[in-house]
């Protein structure tokens, strides 16, 4: 859990520095936002996507997005499930991107409490890995696809994938 | 501008005005989930969030799948291999009920349903005696099978007798020595045939005087149910996962609908 932590921190940080640059003139393409379908939200999430660093060919970016599964819970009440990817990815190229990437996903869903049967909201940590492929076009689209494994509640592995479009800005 | 406004506002009337020419209304339709919400849901069947959920939608009941456990718990679920589902593997009756407590569903990234328990649910739901349940009887075991049927019906009474529910519980199954055995138990126990073919299933109901007859709405059609019901039969229909499905069901004038489209059945029978 404590690996999960640090990591997590790691990729806040990462987010922090986008204020801070956000007021440079050159940051126009840095952010980036996309939907992605499968991959780190489950069955889809809507992401935002900043580029902290770039050397040569190398890209390094965080990530963080949204996603749900219900909105309201069995008994009909509005008490949605929140599920929280986010991440850093590496890409190497400049069109055409080998991406790489790991992450958490805070879920927050309800189940019934065994208790006294009631809605209860659980929160877990998930670990997610992806290797994949991302294009950038020349109006700013983006598109990738990957194979994105998700190790859920950090024990149970399960292969997985993703396909995401997008904009860059 | 005002034409084209006029124009869709008479286009639409006139598919509102097919669509409900072409529907035969019978609000007397019994509409129950097919294990809860149905198939293809983020809620897994026969989990206590679907069921639960199904009831609040202002169905009359729900289906469930009931399987028995080593130790002769009733647990619901619906495929033959825990595998299909949940993190274990084997069979519901290769397990005992404290090692299936804590199993869950595996079907969606992140959510782990448990799985369930009839005595679990039944002693949670509120109002219990104002919903109806048909219990699809799934035979599943390595075991013995006539010792296996005997504790399956033995479990089956003492949770119908523990919750009162022999007037709102239909029994189904596709075994016909488990269907006579049930009858045999008890004289009162609505039971339905669910057959391979609704010929087959019209010959065993009336040789074993049951209530009636479980199928595929593609196995069967109007003309088939108006002979049932002309026989004193009850029809129940499954495999209604479109809303097509629920319309074609709905026109062929079934007793029962288990539905895997619970919202759109209950709107179309309740509120048109």
């Amino acid at each position: 859990m404590k690996r999960e932590t640090l990591l997590i921190i790691f990729i806040l940080l990462c987010f922090s520095n986008v204020t801070i640059a956000q007021n440079s003139e050159n940051n126009r393409t840095k952010n980036a936002l996309f939907i992605e379908l499968g991959g780190y939200g489950g069955y889809g999430s809507i992401n935002y996507e900043y580029l902290v660093k770039k050397i040569n060919k190398l890209k390094l970016s965080a990530r963080i997005g949204l996603s749900t599964y219900n909105l309201n819970d069995y008994t009909n009440k509005f008490n949605p499930d929140v599920i929280i990817p986010i991440g850093i990815n590496a890409y190497y190229g400049l069109k055409h991107n080998i991406d790489i990437g790991l992450g958490q996903t805070i879920t927050s869903v309800i189940y019934v409490d065994n208790q006294d049967y009631q809605p209860k909201r659980e929160q877990r940590l998930n670990t997610n890995l992806s290797i994949g492929y991302r294009y950038v076009g020349e109006r700013g689209f983006v598109f990738k696809i990957g194979y994105a494994p998700i190790i859920e509640n950090q024990k149970m592995f399960r292969h997985w994938s993703l396909v995401a479009f997008g904009y860059t800005f | 501008m005002k034409k084209h406004f006029t124009t869709t506002v008479l286009l639409a009337l006139l598919f509102i005005s097919c669509s409900k020419d072409d529907l035969r209304i019978n609000n007397n339709i019994i509409v129950l989930g097919h294990g809860g919400m149905g198939i293809n849901q983020t809620y897994p069947m026969n989990t206590f969030e679907s069921i639960i959920k199904c009831l609040n939608a202002g169905t009359n009941g729900t289906e469930i799948d009931v399987q028995l456990t080593k130790d002769s718990v009733l647990v619901a679920y619906h495929s033959k291999n825990l595998s299909d589902h949940t993190n274990l593997i084997g069979t519901i009756n290769d397990f005992n009920w404290s090692e299936i407590e804590n199993a869950f569903y595996v079907s969606t990234p992140y959510l782990h349903y448990p799985l369930l328990s009839l005595d679990q649910l039944f002693s949670n739901i509120p109002n219990l005696n104002e919903h109806l349940f048909t219990f699809d009887c799934k035979l599943y075991t390595n075991s013995n099978a006539l010792n296996f049927k005997e504790a399956y019906i033995n479990s089956l009474s003492k949770i119908i007798d523990k919750y009162d529910l022999k007037s709102n519980v239909y029994i189904e199954s596709q075994d016909t020595i488990f269907l006579i055995k049930l009858k045999e138990s008890d004289l009162d126990y609505k039971l339905f045939i669910y057959p391979p073919s609704f010929d087959e299933g019209f010959n065993i109901a009336l040789d074993l005087g049951l209530y009636g007859i479980t199928i595929s709405t593609s196995d069967v059609s109007r003309e088939q149910i108006e002979i049932a019901h002309s026989n004193n039969l009850k029809v129940a229909i499954w495999n209604t996962h479109s809303e097509n499905k629920n319309i074609e069901g709905v026109n062929k004038g079934p007793d029962f609908i288990q539905t895997d489209k619970v919202k759109h059945l209950v709107n179309l029978l309740r509120y048109d």
